[in-house]
C-alpha cells in the first residue's frame, strides 16, 4: 500500500486548522495563514487542500452557523482528527530527528 | 444613496459564475466564506478592491475545481466542459492544419475587426464635447443659392453673434469663433519663438468646449481681453515648463494683433476636438484690433449658439431662415439654419443646403467591412468543421447512442467554437499590438488598445458573438445525424451540407471580389484626382508668410529673391492656394439680378506675375501687366465668373468689388480649390499688401536654392523662422482623407482575400484527400497530371466564377454611390471590373492549384493499398 503523505501546504493548513480549534473555517484559516506566511493565498487552493485532507481522514468537516442573515448558507468548519494529529506528529518527529543530526559546523552557520 | 442603508453586494457576475460551476453543497460553503471575506476586505481595503478580490477568488476556486478538485464539488457542467475541451484539444492536435487555418483565419478577422472598432469608436467620440451646455450647442450655417446650386458655409457676418443673442429670446448665449486658418502668428518670449495657430473665441467658450487647464483659471481666463491661453507644448517651448507660465508677458506678432499679451491659462489639447489651435484669445480683443469687423459686410466668423431648454429646433430654424435679410448689406440669396454641433463632425457635408453624412459614410463603410471580414472568418470555421464531420462522425454516434441529448451536442460545438475564438482573440491582440503603430500612421490618429475606455467589454462581446455564429451551424448540422448511420460512419443521405458549403464559399468570394473592386476603383479615383490637370501648374511653387520687414517692404525682398539663381519668378500673393483662397460676396455689376449679390467670388490678389507663375491659360483679353498703369484698378476673371456676370463681352465692363474694377481678361477655369468642389467664380487683382510671397523655383537643385532663400529671409528678418510650403503639398493634403480610405480599403481587401483563400486551401485539401483513391486509379489507367488537376480544380473554380459574377453588380452600385461624393470623378469602366475579376480568379486558382498539384504527386501504390 502506498504511504499517505502530508504535503508541505497541507501540513500548514492542518496545523492552522488545529490552532484555530473550534473556529476553523475557510476565511479564518486563510487569514491566519496569510498572516503567518506573509503572502496571498487563494480560497481555491485552500479548498482543494482541505478536501484532500478530508479524503485522507485527517480533518472532519461539520456544518454550522446557519443564520437568518446569511440566507441559509452554511459555514463549513474543519476539525482536526486523531489521525490528523498523528500525521502532524509523525512529520514533526521526522523533522526533529533530521534536525538533530545536523553537524555542529552547519549549526554554526546560524550564529555567524 | 448612502452606504449604511444598503450593504454592498459582491459582483453579480462572479457569483453567477460560481453558481454555475459548483454543486449545491459546496456552493453554500464557498459563498459563506467569500461573503465574509468580502466584508472583511471592504473594511481593510475599500469596496472596489474588495469586489476585485472577490472575482479573483471565484476564478481561483473554479480553476482549482477544474483541474484538481473532486467531482462531487462541481456541477455536471464543469465535468462536461472539461470533457468537451479535452475532445476539442484532441481534435485540434489530430487535424493540425485545419486547426491552424481556423486559428489564423479567425485571428486575422478579429484583429481587423478590432482595429476598425478602435477607429470607429474614436470617430464616433470626436467632438462629443460633454461639457455643461454641450447638449444645447448648435452652430449657424449659411446657405447661399448659386445658379449652380446651394453652397453651405460656416462663415457668417461677424456682428451676427452679438445681434442674435440680443434679438432672439430662444438663445441662451452665443459664442463667436474666429478661426484664422491661413495665417499663423509668432509667439515669442525672450529669445524663444514659436509659430502658433490662433483662435478667437467668445467669453463663454469653456461652457461648451472641453479644455483641460493645466494651470490658470477657466472662469477668469478671458476677463482681461489681453489675456492669452496657450497650449502646454507652447508653454514648454517658451518657458521650459508649464508651471510658471501664468502671468508672464509674451509678445505676439500677427497681421492685426501685434502686441504684448499676458498668459492667463495653459491647457492640454483634447484629442477629441476637431478644432485645431495652439492659442486661444478673446473675441473682444479681435474686435478691438479690427473694429471694422463690427460692420455687417464683414464675415468670416463662426456663430455658435446655446439654446434655452426646450426650444423647438424646427420652429427656430424657420424663424432664423431669413434672419439675414433684415440686416444691411445682406443678400436675399442667403438663408440660415442651425445644426447640432455634436453632429457636425460626422454629418458635415452639405448637399443642397441639407447636412448629409460626410465622415459617417466612412464609419459605415468600415463598420460593414469589419462585419464582413468577420463573417468570412466565421464561414471558414463553419465550412471546415462541417467538412470534418466525416472524421468525427463516430464520436457523435457514440455520444448519441449512450444517450446524449441533441442540446448537449450543440453546446459541445459552441464550447469548441468559443474556445477557438478565445484562442484567436489572444493571437489577434498580439497582431493588433504589432500593427497599431502603422495603423495610427495611416489613419493619423493616436489609438491604443488599452487606453480607450470601454474597449474590453465590446471586444469580448464581439469574440463571443463570433464564436456563437461560427458554432451554430456546425452544432445544428452535426448533432442532427442519424445515430445508427453515424455509428456506421456514414453521413446522412441527401445531406444539405455540401451544397450549403458551396453557397458559403460563393458568398465568401463574392465579398472578397466586391472588396477588390472597391479597392481598385478607389485607387483609380485617387490617382485621377492627384494627376488631374488642375488647369494650372502647381509644381515647384512655394509660398511663405510675409512677416516683420517683409511686410513693410516686400518689393525689395522679392527683387532680391528673383536674383537668386534657381528662382524662376517671385511675387506677392494673398491666400494660400489649395488651403484657403479669399472670397467675398456683395459684388455689383451692370444689369445684375439683385439676388446675385450673395454670390461668392474667390480671388487671389498679389503682384503682376501671379497669373503667369501659375501658368493659367488665357481665353481672351490679356493678363495684368506693368505696361498698363491703369491695371491697379483692373481684374482678370475666370470663365465661371464671366458666365455669372452674363455680359456678352465682359472685357471692358466694370465689376464693383467695393470700388470699380475694369475687366481686362478672361482666363480658363482652373481648380484653385479641391476636386470635391465645383469651380467657383474667381478673379485676379493687384494688391501689394497681400500676406504671402510665392516663389517659383526652376526644376533642378531646389535644396540649394531654398537654402539661399532662407539665408536671404533671415538677413531681412532675424528671429523669424523661414517656413514655407510647396503648393502641390497643399493639394495633396486636401485628399488626405481619401488617401487614408484608399490605403485602408486596400489592406482590408487583402485581409478578406487572405482569409477566404485560407478557407479555400483547407477545403481543397480536404476534398482532394478524400479522393486520393480515385486519383490513384485514374493515374493507373493513364490519366495525365494536368487532367487530374483540372478535374480537381474545376469544382471550385466554377464556384469562384459564380462569386465574381455576383460581385460585379454589387461592386458597381457601391462604387457608383461612393464616387457621387466627388465633383470630378472617373467613369466606371469595364476595365476595373475585369481587372478585379482576374485578380480574384488568379489568386483563387493559385490557391487551388497549390493543393491539387500536391495531390497528384501521391504514391499510387500507397493510396491504393490503404484502407
Amino acid at each position: 500500500m502506498k504511504k499517505i503523505t502530508l504535503g508541505a501546504f497541507e501540513e500548514l493548513v492542518l496545523l492552522t486548522a488545529g490552532v484555530l480549534q473550534d473556529n476553523a473555517y475557510g476565511v479564518t484559516i486563510k487569514l491566519e495563514l496569510e498572516r503567518q506566511l506573509k503572502k496571498k493565498i487563494s480560497l481555491g487552493s485552500l479548498y482543494s487542500a482541505l478536501q484532500r485532507l478530508e479524503d485522507k481522514g485527517w480533518v472532519n468537516s461539520r456544518i454550522g452557523g446557519i443564520t437568518e442573515k446569511q440566507g441559509g448558507r452554511r459555514k463549513q468548519y474543519y476539525d482536526i482528527t486523531k489521525e490528523g494529529m498523528m500525521a502532524l506528529d509523525e512529520v514533526r518527529a521526522m523533522r526533529n530527528g533530521l534536525f538533530n543530526r545536523l553537524p555542529n559546523a552547519k549549526l554554526d552557520l546560524l550564529k555567524s | 444613496m448612502s452606504r449604511k442603508n444598503k450593504s454592498p453586494r459582491p459582483p453579480r457576475f462572479a457569483k453567477w459564475l460560481l453558481e454555475s460551476f459548483c454543486s449545491y453543497d459546496f456552493l453554500s460553503t464557498a459563498l459563506w466564506d467569500l461573503e465574509e471575506l468580502f466584508h472583511h476586505n471592504i473594511k481593510v481595503k475599500g469596496l472596489s478592491k474588495a469586489r476585485f478580490f472577490y472575482t479573483m477568488e471565484v476564478l481561483g476556486i473554479i480553476i482549482h475545481l477544474f483541474f484538481k478538485g473532486k467531482s462531487q464539488y462541481s456541477t455536471n457542467k464543469t465535468a462536461m466542459l472539461k470533457h468537451n475541451l479535452l475532445i476539442s484539444i484532441r481534435s485540434f492536435k489530430r487535424f493540425k492544419s485545419t486547426f491552424l487555418i481556423n486559428l489564423f483565419g479567425l485571428a486575422i478577422g478579429l484583429a481587423s475587426a478590432l482595429l476598425i472598432y478602435l477607429w470607429v469608436n474614436d470617430e464616433l467620440h470626436m467632438d462629443q464635447l460633454g461639457e455643461k451646455d454641450s447638449d444645447r450647442h448648435y452652430q449657424i450655417l449659411v446657405n447661399t443659392a448659386h445658379p449652380s446650386g446651394i453652397q453651405t458655409k460656416t462663415m457668417a457676418p461677424t456682428p451676427m453673434s452679438q445681434a442674435m443673442a440680443s434679438e432672439l429670446p430662444e438663445i441662451d448665449y452665443t459664442i463667436p469663433i474666429v478661426n484664422v486658418k491661413f495665417y499663423q502668428g509668432i509667439l515669442s518670449y525672450k529669445n524663444q519663438y514659436v509659430r502658433a495657430q490662433q483662435l478667437f473665441v467668445g467669453s463663454r467658450y469653456f461652457d461648451v468646449f472641453p479644455c483641460d487647464f493645466v494651470s490658470g483659471n477657466k472662469e477668469t481666463a478671458f476677463d482681461d481681453k489681453n489675456g492669452i491661453t496657450i497650449s502646454e507644448s507652447m508653454a514648454i517651448s517658451l518657458f521650459g515648463n508649464s508651471a510658471n507660465a501664468i502671468g508672464q508677458t509674451v509678445d505676439f506678432k500677427s497681421v492685426n494683433f501685434n502686441g504684448p499679451y499676458t498668459v492667463s491659462g495653459v491647457f492640454r489639447p483634447d484629442k477629441n476636438i476637431s478644432l485645431d489651435f495652439d492659442i486661444l484669445m478673446s473675441f473682444d480683443q479681435f474686435l478691438t484690433a479690427r473694429p471694422e469687423m463690427k460692420k455687417w459686410y464683414n464675415g468670416g466668423t463662426e456663430t455658435h449658439l446655446v439654446l434655452k431648454e426646450g426650444v423647438d429646433i424646427e420652429l427656430f430654424n424657420s424663424k432664423i431662415k431669413d434672419y439675414l435679410h433684415t440686416k444691411e448689406f445682406q443678400s436675399k440669396s442667403q438663408t440660415l439654419f442651425i445644426q447640432k454641433y455634436t453632429d457636425r463632425y460626422l454629418y458635415g457635408q452639405y448637399v443642397n443646403g441639407e447636412p448629409t453624412a460626410g465622415r459617417m459614410v466612412n464609419v459605415r463603410i468600415f463598420s460593414l467591412i469589419a462585419i464582413v471580414v468577420l463573417v468570412i472568418a466565421c464561414i471558414n470555421y463553419m465550412n471546415l468543421s462541417t467538412a470534418q464531420a466525416s472524421r468525427r462522425i463516430k464520436e457523435i454516434g457514440i455520444k448519441k447512442a449512450v444517450g446524449a441529448q441533441r442540446r448537449s451536442l450543440v453546446y459541445q460545438h459552441f464550447a469548441e467554437s468559443i474556445f477557438m475564438t478565445s484562442l484567436s482573440l489572444i493571437l489577434s491582440v498580439g497582431i493588433v499590438l504589432l500593427l497599431l503603430p502603422k495603423f495610427n500612421e495611416i489613419t493619423a490618429k493616436d489609438l491604443s488598445i488599452f487606453g480607450a475606455s470601454g474597449v474590453i467589454l465590446p471586444v469580448l462581446g464581439i469574440t463571443l458573438l463570433t464564436g456563437l455564429v461560427s458554432g451554430i451551424y456546425p452544432g445544428i448540422y452535426l448533432s442532427g445525424f442519424n445515430t445508427v448511420l453515424a455509428l456506421k460512419g456514414k453521413l446522412n443521405p441527401g445531406s444539405g451540407a455540401l451544397s450549403l458549403r458551396k453557397v458559403l464559399v460563393v458568398f465568401q468570394f463574392m465579398i472578397s471580389a466586391t472588396l477588390i473592386i472597391s479597392a481598385v476603383v478607389i485607387h483609380s479615383q485617387i490617382n485621377f484626382v492627384q494627376q488631374f490637370n488642375l488647369g494650372y501648374d502647381t509644381e515647384h511653387l512655394i509660398s511663405f508668410q510675409k512677416e516683420g520687414k517683409l511686410r513693410d517692404s516686400p518689393e525689395i525682398f522679392i527683387q532680391e529673391v528673383k536674383n537668386i539663381p534657381g528662382v524662376a519668378n517671385a511675387s506677392s500673393m494673398g491666400g494660400n492656394l489649395g488651403i484657403k483662397v479669399s472670397s467675398r460676396y456683395n459684388l455689383e455689376w451692370k444689369g445684375q439680378n439683385p439676388d446675385d449679390k450673395g454670390i461668392w467670388f474667390h480671388f487671389v490678389d498679389g503682384g503682376y506675375d501671379i497669373a503667369e507663375m501659375l501658368g493659367v491659360e488665357l481665353k481672351s483679353g490679356r493678363l495684368l501687366s506693368t505696361d498698363f498703369p491703369s491695371d491697379k484698378k483692373a481684374i482678370v476673371i475666370n470663365e465661371t465668373a464671366a458666365e455669372v456676370l452674363g455680359f456678352d463681352n465682359p472685357i471692358g465692363e466694370k465689376l464693383y468689388v467695393g470700388p470699380a474694377y475694369t475687366i481686362v481678361g478672361i482666363i480658363k477655369d482652373f481648380h484653385f480649390q479641391g476636386m470635391h468642389e465645383k469651380i467657383q467664380p474667381f478673379f485676379f487683382r493687384l494688391d501689394s499688401g497681400s500676406r504671402n510671397i510665392m516663389v517659383k523655383l526652376s526644376g533642378d537643385n531646389q535644396a540649394k536654392t531654398l537654402k539661399k532663400i532662407e539665408a536671404l529671409h533671415s538677413s531681412f528678418n532675424p528671429g523669424y523662422p523661414f517656413e514655407f510650403r510647396f503648393i502641390d503639398d497643399n493639394y495633396q493634403k486636401l485628399y488626405d482623407e481619401e488617401r487614408r480610405i484608399s490605403s485602408l480599403s486596400d489592406y482590408f481587401a487583402m485581409v478578406a482575400i487572405v482569409i477566404s483563400c485560407l478557407g479555400l486551401l483547407a477545403l481543397t485539401a480536404f476534398s482532394t484527400q478524400r479522393r486520393f483513391k480515385e486519383i490513384a486509379i485514374r493515374k493507373v489507367l493513364g490519366s495525365k497530371n494536368s487532367g487530374i488537376i483540372h478535374l480537381l480544380s474545376k469544382e471550385f473554380l466554377i464556384l469562384i466564377a459564380i462569386a465574381i459574377t455576383a460581385a460585379l453588380p454589387i461592386g458597381y452600385y457601391l462604387m457608383k454611390d461612393w464616387l457621387d461624393g466627388f465633383a470630378f470623378r472617373i467613369d466606371l469602366q469595364p476595365f476595373y471590373f475585369i481587372l478585379s475579376g482576374l485578380i480574384m480568379l488568379i489568386v483563387a486558382w493559385l490557391t487551388i492549384a497549390a493543393q491539387t498539384a500536391k495531390s497528384v504527386k501521391i504514391n499510387i501504390t500507397d493510396s491504393l493499398r490503404s484502407e
